[in-house]
């Protein structure tokens, strides 16, 4: 009965002095400031901060049709949504004629021909495309009212936008208007996004 | 009794001349005849006058008055061309939107060839193409990610360049691609800051 007594206050003995052993370095972090009158103590506060996530939603394609009887170029507005937790800044940053249509436009400035009297030659080589943003949907005060002429290589900043708020852009064209056919034609937009 | 027999002479001799006559009259008739087959068998590409029996209509142009094919039936009123809605309607579908997720921040912990880093982004469930991004430092890239398929993400990637330590901001460029095909469809970019210790 004695030794059996023994070996529990064996057991309980090891388990207390175990559990101190453990318990040590969770405190070895710990300072004891000692002194006399007043004791400073400086703790160090560390903090580890995650980079943001950038997201927003744009189109990756633009389409556009001309109808030459008409004389109208239709396209759909660019709506692009920031969906950041901060404001972030937009940038066209290309906006050029790509292949894969059945015609692949030169871009050229809008001055640069005398757009209705295109022979069917040239209505189907030039066209001069350009991107604006459009004023009150959604980007903060200061954007460009400037228009990007795919023709130029520079980029161009539109603007800020506001966590959870869309902008929009719109394109418009130069074009000719001998076409004797239907024909597709693509440009490719580039934007390049960034916190503000 | 001479005169009578050089008259029934003289009138033999002229039965003669017409029986010898004759051939040559069927023979100038019969030319006349081809003659005026051939014209009218010419009738069809000429045009000098008109012809007495027009041959049946066919896709060859002829000389001769064409006739309606009344079959079919057109439809009625002026033509109308599509309205600016119909055609904005057209063009909105044929609009492919992402929505792109990409960490701020890339960072190494050395800047050796091979080294892998954490960057974080994210292609979502409701996007349609696939994403392939990379990281480009001065124009060249360092760092390209695997393809990212709809629902799926990353967090990290391989410099394929040695980069000396140091922060920097760079460029990264996310490529999409339709998902059946394969095909390129376009790019974004995003200013974020590369950190190699």
């Amino acid at each position: 009965m004695k030794s059996k007594l023994r070996k529990v206050l064996a057991g309980i003995v090891t388990f207390a002095m175990l559990c101190v052993t453990a318990a040590v370095p969770a405190f070895a972090a710990d300072k004891t400031d000692t002194g006399t009158g007043s004791v400073t103590g400086n703790v160090t506060i560390n903090g580890s901060i995650s980079p943001l996530t950038i997201s927003v939603t744009h189109p990756i394609n633009v389409a556009y049709a001309i109808s030459p009887d008409a004389e109208t170029f239709t396209a759909p507005d660019i709506t692009v949504t920031n969906n950041t937790k901060v404001a972030v800044i937009a940038t066209v940053e290309s906006l050029k004629a790509a292949s894969g249509g059945t015609l692949t436009f030169t871009d050229v400035d809008p001055s640069a021909k005398a757009w209705r009297s295109l022979n069917l030659a040239d209505s189907k080589k030039y066209i001069a495309l350009g991107i604006t943003a459009k004023g009150d949907s959604g980007w903060n005060s200061g954007y460009s009212t400037s228009t990007h002429w795919a023709v130029n290589d520079s980029p161009l900043q539109v603007g800020t936008l506001n966590p959870n708020i869309s902008g929009a852009l719109s394109l418009s064209a130069d074009y000719g208007l001998a076409f004797d056919g239907a024909y597709t034609a693509n440009h490719q937009l580039v934007f390049q996004f960034q916190l503000a | 009794m001479t005169t009578e027999k050089n008259n029934e002479n003289r009138r033999g001799k002229e039965d003669e001349k017409r029986k010898r006559k004759w051939p040559y009259i069927l023979a100038i008739l019969l030319l006349l005849l081809l003659l005026l087959l051939l014209l009218l068998r010419s009738c069809g590409n000429q045009r000098p006058y008109p012809c007495p029996n027009p041959p049946p209509s066919s896709s060859t142009p002829s000389s001769s008055a064409p006739s309606l094919d009344d079959t079919g039936s057109a439809e009625p009123g002026n033509s109308s061309a599509p309205s600016r809605q119909e055609i904005l309607s057209r063009l909105q579908k044929q609009e492919v939107t992402v929505t792109d997720k990409v960490s701020a921040q890339a960072s190494f912990p050395n800047g050796s060839k091979g080294t892998s880093g954490t960057w974080e982004v994210e292609n979502p469930s409701s996007n349609t193409v696939i994403m392939q991004c990379e990281i480009v430092l001065d124009g060249k890239s360092v760092a390209q990610s695997a393809p990212i398929y709809p629902g799926q993400h990353i967090d990290g990637l391989t410099l394929s360049k040695p980069v000396s330590s140091g922060s920097y901001s760079v460029t990264a460029t996310i490529k999409y691609y339709n998902k059946t095909t394969k095909t390129y469809l376009g790019m974004a970019d995003y200013k974020i800051r590369l950190s190699v210790s």
